[in-house]
């Protein structure tokens, strides 16, 4: 069964190297740029896990991520943001649970991949 | 008869001595007295001087004493707090808001003799939480709080404590550095790591795809490294320039400059930008620029901010127009205007802060620092000229600069 994927990013070059990458490694790829659409999307579209970006215009990644749980939604969150780990996102990473924190600069596309799998026990 | 006389006499000298005697040892008295109330004054006015706030307690943990900036800072005045238990007037919270019991205040750790305590507007918590910092917040007479940075220490008197003298200062504005400061590293190294990221991943692409992947698509991703990599030494720049503005190190080298042939250089280099978004442009220089002592390396960096700003903030096929003219008292006025998408009315004020993005771009996607504008006008300030603007939001933007002849 094809696990589908939700990546929230703005900046558009990542955002289609991940979308390559996660469809190359047999992924249903949903993607939006920004925090309101992406709360939408997890609702509607069901995704078995989510990339997570921080800096996102109007609504930010962390507050995304609290409203997901706030919806009682436990999908499996990766926060991949180029933001060094501070007190709120580490908070965040303990509180809202399963979520874990990867920083894009230090990260080969690979390990994100590997990491979706991981955790979805692929 | 005569000897009662004699004895008697003796008995008048020595009375006489005494009183002569005592006489001294109460006019030494009186001197060492005057002496000791001058000593007491001098040292009152040198705690009542001191430019942190002193709180004097006896070992009750009654104020004996307190000084005029502590006075001021906490909002009591002496008359009202001598007397008083410290504890019950001036409350210290933690940052969350809630109270910091009473056994666990510095001045009370001081009074239970365990020594003097100190935080830079924090203390270390007695064990078990030995190694966690926990800023402390005073609590005005009017309910408002400040944070502080309190040294309590035990008062002796022939190894007997007498008291507790307290020193703290008010250090909101330290704080708010520190905020400044986090927030920008944190920034600086977001900003820093999207290129590389872009770098990264590309390279990563680049390197798996091998010689399966298609000739273009390879050129593609080798312009988006390079691309990524100009960005990197553009912002680690811009960084340094930050960094420079801040030390008071920006280094102004004052040189004839021919300004107009300097803009004119500034808008070919970025050629490629404003025609890959077929952009027109517009220069109308003034023939009577006179030749101006100015650095021109830092100036280009003025010229480089504003064009980039225009050619990145203005939609495909918009227009730009650069002028330079002579004002009436002589200064040389450049002017950036652009069709592009303005600067909402709210965010007029803060454009200049360093870091700070309207949100009117953010949203439109464009790529920024928020440290340009800034770099801007602290370097304009630091060649003796300003910069304005006008401006409504999806009307464009039109950029005055001035800069002095020499």
């Amino acid at each position: 069964m094809e696990k589908k994927i939700l990546i929230v990013e703005d900046d558009l070059d990542m955002l289609t190297l991940l979308k390559t990458a996660f469809t190359g490694a047999g992924f249903s790829v949903l993607t939006c740029k920004n925090g309101t659409e992406a709360l939408q999307l997890v609702q509607s579209g069901r995704p078995d896990l989510v990339t997570l970006d921080l800096v996102l215009i109007g609504m930010d990644g962390m507050t995304v991520l609290k409203e997901i749980r706030k919806h009682g939604i436990r999908v499996p969150v990766i926060i991949l943001t180029n933001l060094p780990a501070d007190q709120e996102i580490m908070e965040g990473v303990v509180r809202d649970e399963p979520s874990y924190y990867m920083v894009k600069s230090g990260s080969p596309i690979e390990d994100i991949v590997a990491k979706a799998k991981t955790t979805l026990g692929i | 008869m005569k000897q009662i006389t004699l004895e008697r006499k003796q008995i008048e000298q020595d009375l006489k001595n005494a009183k002569i005697a005592a006489g001294n040892v109460l006019e030494d008295l009186q001197i060492e007295k005057e002496m000791l109330a001058g000593a007491k004054a001098k040292d009152e006015a040198m705690l009542a001087s001191i430019g942190d706030g002193v709180i004097i307690v006896d070992v009750a943990g009654k104020i004996t004493f307190m000084n005029r900036v502590a006075q001021d800072l906490l909002g009591w005045k002496d008359t009202e707090s001598i007397g008083t238990l410290l504890f019950d007037i001036v409350p210290i919270e933690n940052e969350k808001g809630d109270p910091v019991e009473a056994g666990a205040r510095p001045m009370a750790i001081a009074l239970a003799g365990r020594g003097p305590v100190a935080g830079a507007g924090e203390i270390f918590a007695p064990s078990p939480q030995k190694n966690i910092s926990i800023p402390y917040y005073y609590v005005r007479k009017d309910k408002t709080r400040f944070p502080a940075a309190i040294t309590v220490a035990p008062v002796l008197l022939k190894n007997t404590l007498v008291g507790a003298i307290e020193v703290f200062r008010d250090i909101t504005k330290e704080r708010e550095i520190d905020r400044a400061k986090s927030e920008f590293v944190s920034l600086a190294s977001h900003q820093l790591r999207t290129p590389l990221t872009t770098i990264n991943w590309y390279s990563e692409m680049l390197l798996k795809s091998g010689a399966t992947e298609h000739i273009e698509r390879q050129k593609e991703y080798l312009e988006k490294i390079h691309a990524g990599s100009r960005q990197m030494v553009m912002l680690v720049n811009m960084l340094l320039d930050v960094s420079r503005i801040e030390l008071g190190t920006l280094v102004v080298e004052l040189k004839p400059t021919n300004v107009p042939a300097l803009l004119s250089e500034v808008l070919n280099e970025q050629k490629p930008q404003i025609d890959g978004k077929k952009i027109t442009i517009e220069n109308d220089f003034s023939s009577d620029i006179p030749i101006c002592k100015t650095d021109g390396n830092l100036l280009r960096t003025v010229f480089q901010n504003l064009l980039s700003n225009a050619v990145k903030y203005t939609e495909a096929r918009g227009h730009i127009n650069t002028s330079m003219s002579l004002d009436d008292e002589g200064n040389v006025l450049i002017t950036f205007s652009d069709t592009g998408y303005g600067i909402p009315k709210k965010d007029h004020a803060h454009i200049f802060t360093k870091m700070f993005r309207a949100d009117n771009i953010k949203e439109k996607g464009a790529e920024g620092t928020g440290l340009g504008l800034y770099i801007v006008k602290s370097v304009l300030a630091a060649l003796g000229g300003s910069i304005r603007f006008e401006s409504e939001e999806n009307k464009g933007a039109k950029f005055f600069v001035t800069l002095p002849p020499a």
